[in-house]
C-alpha cells in the first residue's frame, strides 16, 4: 500500500514551523508548500491537499458513544479530520465541511494537555485512542507523529494507547520506545466486503502482515470487526478472515476484539447511494435504532456477533471480545451476561489491559 | 433606471414562429382556467415576443394565450416586442425576475428554471438572488437535482406540477435511472395511492431497497401480481391500497422483522393478557423497553386487573413471549418468483 499522494501542503502560519511541518517538509520532498493565515472549513474537495491547521477546539474527547447503548469509555485523541481510504460505508463522507484531509500541527500543546491529563488523574486507567475521525497510521509515515505519542505513554502504569488503522504503515513504530504500552489496531472484514467497500485500504494479508511485524516488535494488538456486514455467504467469508488472523498472529498478543455491526445516520445513506451507485451495503433488513441510527434488525445483529463470537472462543476463551454500541439485551443474547454483572464494559476493557498488558493502574 | 426596451403593439399571429420555444416555461397546468379568462376579459397582460431574423416574432412569454388566440382565429394581439438585438440571457432574466412576484412556481417550472440558471449564462450575483427566490437550492448537487428533473420526462413533470407526485418525489424519481416506462408506472402507482409527500418518498425508498435486495429492476415490481391485485381492489379507498403497498413493502424489506412480529402476535393470541391489558414490544423489538397499557375504571377493577396480570406473569408461556429467539429466516420473495 502507498501513502497518500500529496501535492500540496497548506499550513497555518501559527504551525508552520511545528514537529508535524517539519516532518512534512522532509518526508514530502516533491510536494509544494503554502503557510496561509488561517485555513477556513468548507474549502473544496482536493484529494492531494493536506491541510496543517492549529487546532483550537477539544484535542482530548469522550468517545461520542449515546445514553441507549453501552459505550467502551475509550478516549479520543483528536489528531486530525478525514481520510483518502474512503471506505464506502464511512461516516466521514458526511463531514462536508471539512471535506480535505488535515492534520493538527499544535502537537506539543496537544501532548501537553495529554501529559497533564494523565497526571491529574494518576490512579485510573486511561484508554486513549487517534482513529475516530481519521485513520491513525495513515499519515503517519509523512507526520511521523507516531514517534511523539508512542514513547509518551511508555511505560506508563496508568494509560494506554490504541493506534487504529486499516493500512500497514507500521515501519516508523517499530523501532519505538513503546514499553508496552501502545495497542496497534486492525479494522478487519470479510474478503468480499474488503475489496468492494475498502478497495483503497490495505489488503487483509497486507494488515496481518503488519499485525504480525508489530507483535515481534512487543507491540500488543488489537482487532475490530466493525463494519459487519450481511452480505452473502458472510459466515464463510469472516470466518475466513478469522482463520487467517489466528494464523497470522498469537491470540495471547491480543488485548481485545471489537464486534460491530453496520449502523448509519439515516442522512448517510442518499450520499452512499450518490457517491457508489453499485454498492449494497445500504439495502438490508435496518431499523431506526434507539439513537437514531439505521442499524440491523437485532436478530441478524445477534447472528453475526454469535458467529463470530464462538468462531474466536474456540481460539482464545479468555481473549476480551466486546460490542460497540450495543444495548445489554444483545449482549445476554450474544455472550449470556450483560457488561453491568461484571463492573460495566469500561471495567471489562481495563481488566483486558491489565491481564494482557501487565498494566495496574485503577486496581480496586 | 433602465426599462426593458420593448414597443406595445399589435402583432399579426401569422407572424409568430410557432416551433420557436426556446423560451417555453411549461407549466403543465389546465389551459382551461387561462381560456376562460381570456374569452371572458381578453388579453389582459400582453404577451412578450421577440423579433427575429427572418421577420418573425419568437414568444417568449405567453404561449398559452398565444396559442388559444390563434385557435380561436384571432389574426392579431397586443404584445410587448422586444427588438431582435435583445440578448436571450436579458429576456430570461427579465422574465424570471416578473415571474418571481406572479404566484408560486411548480415544481415543473422551478425545474426548467434550475436548468436555465444552471446553465451559465447569468451573472453569479443574479443566478443567487433568482435561486432563492425561486426556492431552489444554491449547492451544485442540489440544484443537478433539479436540473435533473427539467430534463426528466413529460408524465413525472405533468405529475409534479399538477401535485400528484410531490417535490422531494418528483426529485427523487428523476434521480433514479429508471427506463421511462417504469418511471411512468410510478407515476401511475402514486396517482393511484394519493398519499402524502412523506408516504411516497417512503415507497419510493422502500422501492429500491427491495429491487437492491432482490436484485430485480423496478419494473418486475411495479407490474407484479401483488401490486396489480392491491391497485385493482375495486373497494378499497386509496388509504387501504396505500396501507397494502407499504406493508407489502416491508414484508419484502424487512422479512426477519415481519416474521417475529408474526411470532409474537401468534405467542400472544395463545397466551393473551387478561382483558383490559394490552402488551407490546419496542418498536421494532429494538431494546428492553416493552409495554404494558392497562384500562380500569375504579379501584375494584383496577385491583382485580393486577391480580389477573400477576397470575398472567407466572403462567408458563410469558417468559417465551417476551424472551427474544431467532425468528426463521425468511427471505422476501415476490409471488411470481419461481
Amino acid at each position: 500500500m502507498k501513502t497518500p499522494r500529496i501535492n500540496v501542503v497548506r499550513m497555518e502560519a501559527a504551525v508552520a514551523e511545528g514537529f508535524v511541518a517539519s516532518q512534512l517538509r522532509k518526508n514530502l520532498p516533491g510536494a509544494s508548500f503554502e503557510v496561509v493565515d488561517r485555513i477556513a472549513d468548507g474549502s473544496p474537495f482536493d484529494p492531494h491537499l493536506l491541510e496543517v491547521t492549529a487546532y483550537r477546539g477539544r484535542f482530548l474527547r469522550q468517545c461520542p458513544g449515546t445514553r441507549h447503548y453501552l459505550c467502551c469509555g475509550y478516549r479520543i485523541l483528536h489528531i486530525g479530520v478525514q481520510c483518502t481510504l474512503q471506505c464506502r460505508y464511512c461516516i466521514l463522507q458526511a463531514y462536508f465541511n471539512q471535506p480535505n484531509l488535515r492534520v493538527f500541527g499544535n502537537t506539543g500543546e496537544m501532548l501537553q494537555l495529554l501529559e497533564a491529563e494523565l497526571a491529574s488523574h494518576p490512579h485510573d486507567l486511561h484508554r486513549f485512542g487517534t482513529g475516530e475521525f481519521t485513520d491513525s497510521l495513515l499519515l503517519d509515515p509523512l507526520t511521523r507523529l507516531s514517534s511523539r505519542l508512542v514513547p509518551l505513554f511508555a511505560g506508563r502504569a496508568n494509560a494506554v494507547l490504541e493506534l487504529k488503522t486499516k493500512t500497514d504503515f507500521v515501519e516508523p513504530l517499530l523501532d519505538l520506545p513503546h514499553g508496552g504500552s501502545t495497542i496497534v489496531a486492525w479494522s478487519l472484514n470479510a474478503p468480499t466486503i474488503r475489496r468492494s467497500e475498502e478497495s483503497r485500504a490495505a489488503s487483509i494479508a497486507e494488515r496481518l502482515q503488519a499485525a504480525r511485524r508489530c507483535a515481534e516488535a512487543g507491540y500488543r494488538l488489537a482487532f475490530h470487526f466493525d463494519p459487519l456486514i450481511e452480505h452473502p455467504d458472510w459466515k464463510r467469508g469472516y470466518g475466513e478472515v478469522l482463520d487467517r488472523l489466528f494464523n497470522a498472529v498469537d491470540p495471547a498478543d491480543i488485548v481485545w476484539i471489537s464486534l460491530g455491526a453496520f449502523r448509519f445516520m439515516p442522512e448517510l445513506k442518499s450520499i452512499i447511494q450518490d457517491r457508489h451507485p453499485g454498492t449494497g451495503i445500504v439495502y438490508g433488513e435496518f431499523i431506526r435504532g434507539l439513537d437514531g441510527k439505521m442499524r440491523y434488525f437485532r436478530d441478524i445483529r445477534v447472528e453475526l456477533f454469535r458467529f463470530m463470537n464462538e468462531r474466536i472462543r474456540a481460539v482464545d476463551p479468555g481473549l476480551c471480545v466486546y460490542l460497540c454500541m450495543e444495548g445489554e439485551d444483545i449482549w445476554r443474547d450474544v455472550f449470556g451476561f450483560s457488561p453491568e454483572e461484571r463492573g460495566g464494559l469500561p471495567a471489562m476493557l481495563d481488566d483486558a489491559v491489565r491481564e494482557r498488558m501487565g498494566i495496574v493502574a485503577g486496581k480496586p | 433606471m433602465n426599462a426593458p426596451p420593448a414597443d406595445f403593439r399589435r402583432v399579426a399571429l401569422a407572424s409568430v414562429d410557432w416551433d420557436d420555444r426556446r423560451f417555453a416555461v411549461e407549466s403543465h397546468q389546465p389551459e382551461e382556467p387561462i381560456q376562460s379568462s381570456i374569452s371572458r376579459h381578453g388579453i389582459l397582460a400582453p404577451p412578450w415576443v421577440l423579433q427575429t431574423a427572418a421577420g418573425k416574432v419568437a414568444i417568449v412569454d405567453g404561449f398559452k394565450r398565444m396559442r388559444f388566440l390563434r385557435e380561436r382565429g384571432e389574426r392579431e394581439v397586443v404584445c410587448a416586442v422586444f427588438p431582435s438585438h435583445v440578448k436571450p440571457r436579458d429576456l430570461w432574466a427579465w422574465r424570471l425576475e416578473a415571474r418571481l412576484f406572479g404566484p408560486p412556481p411548480n415544481p415543473a417550472e422551478k425545474a426548467r428554471v434550475a436548468a436555465i440558471l444552471a446553465d451559465g449564462a447569468f451573472e453569479a450575483h443574479l443566478v443567487s438572488r433568482l435561486l432563492e427566490g425561486f426556492g431552489l437550492p444554491r449547492h451544485p448537487q442540489g440544484l443537478a437535482r433539479w436540473t435533473g428533473l427539467a430534463r426528466s420526462e413529460p408524465v413525472l413533470l405533468e405529475a409534479a406540477a399538477r401535485g400528484i407526485v410531490h417535490e422531494r418525489a418528483a426529485l427523487e424519481l428523476a434521480g433514479w435511472p429508471l427506463p421511462p416506462g417504469d418511471r411512468a408506472d410510478f407515476v401511475s402507482l402514486l396517482r393511484h395511492l394519493r398519499c402524502s409527500a412523506s408516504i411516497q418518498m417512503e415507497i419510493i425508498e422502500g422501492f429500491r431497497d427491495v429491487c437492491m435486495m432482490l436484485k430485480r429492476p423496478v419494473g418486475d415490481l411495479l407490474r407484479c401480481t401483488e401490486v396489480r391485485g392491491i391497485l385493482d381492489q375495486p373497494d378499497w379507498s386509496h388509504r387501504e391500497k396505500t396501507r397494502a403497498v407499504r406493508e407489502w413493502l416491508d414484508e419484502l424489506r424487512l422479512p426477519r422483522l415481519k416474521a417475529r412480529e408474526r411470532l409474537f402476535r401468534a405467542r400472544l393470541r395463545r397466551k393473551p393478557p387478561p382483558a383490559g391489558t394490552t402488551v407490546a414490544p419496542p418498536p421494532s423489538f429494538e431494546g428492553s423497553q416493552w409495554r404494558l397499557e392497562m384500562v380500569f375504571s375504579c379501584d375494584d377493577e383496577l385491583r382485580r386487573r393486577l391480580g389477573e396480570l400477576e397470575v398472567w406473569v407466572e403462567s408458563d408461556g410469558v417468559k417465551a413471549l417476551l424472551m427474544p429467539e431467532q425468528a426463521v429466516e425468511p427471505r422476501g420473495r415476490l409471488r411470481d418468483d419461481p
